[in-house]
Order: structure tokens, then C-alpha cells, then sequence
């Protein structure tokens, strides 16, 4: 069976936003994303709360494993990698996994 | 290692590769280059042959990063050739498969820039590394060297089957002793969309995970959409497990094109 159906999927998606290395910790956490908004929408997001330079690099990560393609929409990535009702997102100044 | 995944790793695809008409800008035509394109590869591994061969025929001055388009969609690279021909093309009519080239006004809300073999690598290795999320939690491509993760890129840019597949099969053992993986990887694409989602290997079929996605859409004696998987449309009641391991593509995802059937 399959692990999640358009019955309970979410009006929004809770993100939640960790700093790992160097980058800046954020005031607050939690974000209550459109599904359809794209991971490149978030990083521009991230890059204002953090006022972020130009030429300062930003870089998301989902489980701590991988960059998703700038064009993925995050609710396709709550599908398979949301938990507990939330999707955790890791941010960092420098390239932290592969 | 199937003779399926031989198969499927040895499938190309004629392209012909055209300037768009209104970039040329030279007294003498350029002409069109053919290539034998595979379908585990990317678009834009070509650039640079493709770039040399119409590097004459442009204008330099406005010259962009090269892009494609097939019938006024602009092609997304970092999908493998052979999901964005299923995705857009009738092998019927649409052989060989004519490719615009466009080098001036990079569509770049649609299309991510491509800055060269790095940026196509790490693209595949994020994906691979997603897929692997899903299957094994990670720990198949935790547990590979620096040279196993260089071997399977080097083995797909060469087109070398021994060479990626040496490395790709600890991909498709089982999660934790389990002779299924922990979850599926599936990307399905419908009207320019991209879809994905995760399934439990047992006992899912190709129709319980379409069904997933498109509610009452799918069952054995009635079927309003078409299923293209590399190139074929198999059995709705094909298990997903098996589907995953012999029909999955380099980056170790299922990707499943869905067209409606017109009525």
C-alpha cells in the first residue's frame, strides 16, 4: 500500500529551518510553506531573512544527505521526506553534504 | 545485473540536433547534426560538441549558455533523455527527434543554467542520493568511496555498462537483510508536472501506485491514461519492487511519463 494518499495531504507544509556550520541561527523556526512554492523559492526567502550578500552562496539540504534540484516543489518533498507532519530543511553558507 | 538493465542501458535515440531559424546569423545554412543520444544520459553532456559544431553560425555577441527545445517546450536537462523523449514524443512519428538549439534568451524561469560537467554530475549524485534515501536510508551511498561514487558517473558519461553497473547493483539488494527495499522511488510526470512519491515494496503494484496518484484512473479492464516506462508501457499489475530493479534509470529512480488518452 502506499505510504501517503491525497486524502490527508496538507494544505501547507510546515518547514522547519536548522542552521548547520557557520550559517546563522534564524528567530524563528517554523514556516508554513505553499506546497507548490519551489525549493528555489525557499532558498531566496532564506537568503533575505539572512541578508544574505550577492555574491554570498546558500545551500538547502533535506535529511542531512542531499541538495534537491532548485525546482522541486516542496510538496513533493514533504511527501516522501516530511515527518512527523513537518519538513525539516538544513541550511548552510558552504557546501555541508556531497 | 538482467539482461533487461543491458537492454535498457543500450538504448539510444536518433537526435537531430537544428539551430532555431532566427539565431543564425551567416550567409551559408549550418546544416543539422545527428547524434546517437542514450537514454540514461543528459541533454546537456552535449553541449560543448554541439556548441562547436554552431559556433560559427551564431551570433558571438549575444551568444547564452545553450539551451533545447522540442515543439516550443523548453527541455529540462537534468531529466535523462530518455524520461523527456517519453515525456514529449511519439516514437511513431517523432523519429529522429528534432531538437532546437537556442544559444540567446535563456529561459531561466523555467530551465536551471547548467555551468558545465559539474554541475550535471552533482545533479545526478543529489538525485542518486535522494533515491537512496528512500531505498536504504542512505546507507548504501554512505557506505561507497569518493572512486565507487566517481566510477558510476564516469560509467554513465562513457556509456560503459560493466563499469556503472559493478557499483550500481549494491543499489538494488535489499534494505537490512530484506529482499525488497525500504521504500520505492517513483517520479511520475503528467502535463509538465512532476510528481513524486514513495511505496512500500510489498505487495505494490505499478497499478496501486498509479492509482495512488491518479485516483480511479487505472484498473485492468478500464484505462483512461497511457504509462510509458523507458520506452514501454508494462502490465498495470507489474510488481513495483520488480519494476524498481530492472526498469529504473541511472539515478536509481522509477520514472513513470503519463499521457491522457484522448477520448
Amino acid at each position: 500500500m502506499a505510504t501517503t494518499s491525497e486524502e490527508n495531504k496538507p494544505k501547507k507544509v510546515e518547514v522547519l529551518l536548522r542552521p548547520t556550520g557557520d550559517a546563522p541561527i534564524l528567530k524563528r523556526k517554523k514556516w508554513q510553506v505553499d506546497p507548490s512554492q519551489s525549493v528555489q523559492w525557499v532558498i531566496e526567502f532564506l537568503r533575505k531573512l539572512l541578508k544574505c550578500e550577492p555574491s554570498e552562496s546558500l545551500f538547502l539540504y533535506v535529511n542531512q544527505a542531499f541538495a534537491p534540484s532548485p525546482d522541486r516543489e516542496i510538496g513533493s518533498l514533504y511527501e516522501c521526506f516530511g515527518v512527523d507532519g513537518k519538513l525539516v530543511l538544513h541550511y548552510a553558507r558552504t557546501q555541508a553534504w556531497g | 545485473m538482467s539482461a533487461i538493465s543491458k537492454k535498457l542501458w543500450e538504448g539510444k535515440l536518433p537526435v537531430c540536433f537544428e539551430l532555431a531559424s532566427h539565431e543564425v546569423d551567416c550567409p551559408t545554412e549550418p546544416g543539422m547534426l545527428y547524434l546517437m543520444v542514450a537514454r540514461t544520459s543528459y541533454l546537456t553532456m552535449f553541449s560543448q560538441q554541439i556548441e562547436e559544431f554552431f559556433n560559427n553560425y551564431i551570433n558571438l555577441k549575444q551568444k547564452d549558455e545553450v539551451w533545447f527545445e522540442y515543439n516550443g517546450s523548453p527541455l529540462r536537462w537534468h531529466y535523462p533523455c530518455g524520461v523527456l523523449f517519453d515525456l514529449l514524443c511519439n516514437p511513431a512519428t517523432d523519429l529522429p527527434w528534432s531538437i532546437t538549439v537556442h544559444f540567446q534568451n535563456f529561459p531561466s524561469d523555467v530551465l536551471l543554467r547548467c555551468p558545465g560537467d559539474n554541475a550535471i554530475e552533482s545533479n545526478y549524485m543529489m538525485t542518486l542520493k535522494e533515491a537512496d534515501q528512500i531505498k536504504h536510508k542512505g546507507q548504501v551511498i554512505s557506505n561507497m568511496s569518493r572512486n565507487q561514487h566517481m566510477q558510476l558517473w564516469h560509467g554513465i558519461r562513457s556509456e560503459n555498462f560493466d563499469e556503472f553497473w559493478t557499483i550500481n547493483k549494491k543499489f538494488m539488494e535489499g534494505f537490512e537483510g530484506l529482499c525488497t527495499f525500504r521504500n520505492i522511488p517513483v517520479r511520475v510526470y503528467f502535463q509538465e508536472k512532476l510528481l513524486q512519491r514513495q511505496f512500500a515494496a510489498e505487495e505494490t503494484t505499478l497499478e496501486t501506485a498509479l492509482n495512488n496518484f491518479f485516483p480511479n484512473s487505472f484498473s485492468q479492464d478500464q484505462q483512461t491514461m497511457k504509462v510509458v516506462i523507458q520506452g514501454i508501457s508494462p502490465p498495470l499489475s507489474s510488481s513495483l519492487q520488480w519494476l524498481s530493479e530492472n526498469l529504473s534509470y541511472a539515478d536509481n529512480f522509477l520514472h513513470i511519463c503519463v499521457h491522457s488518452i484522448p477520448v
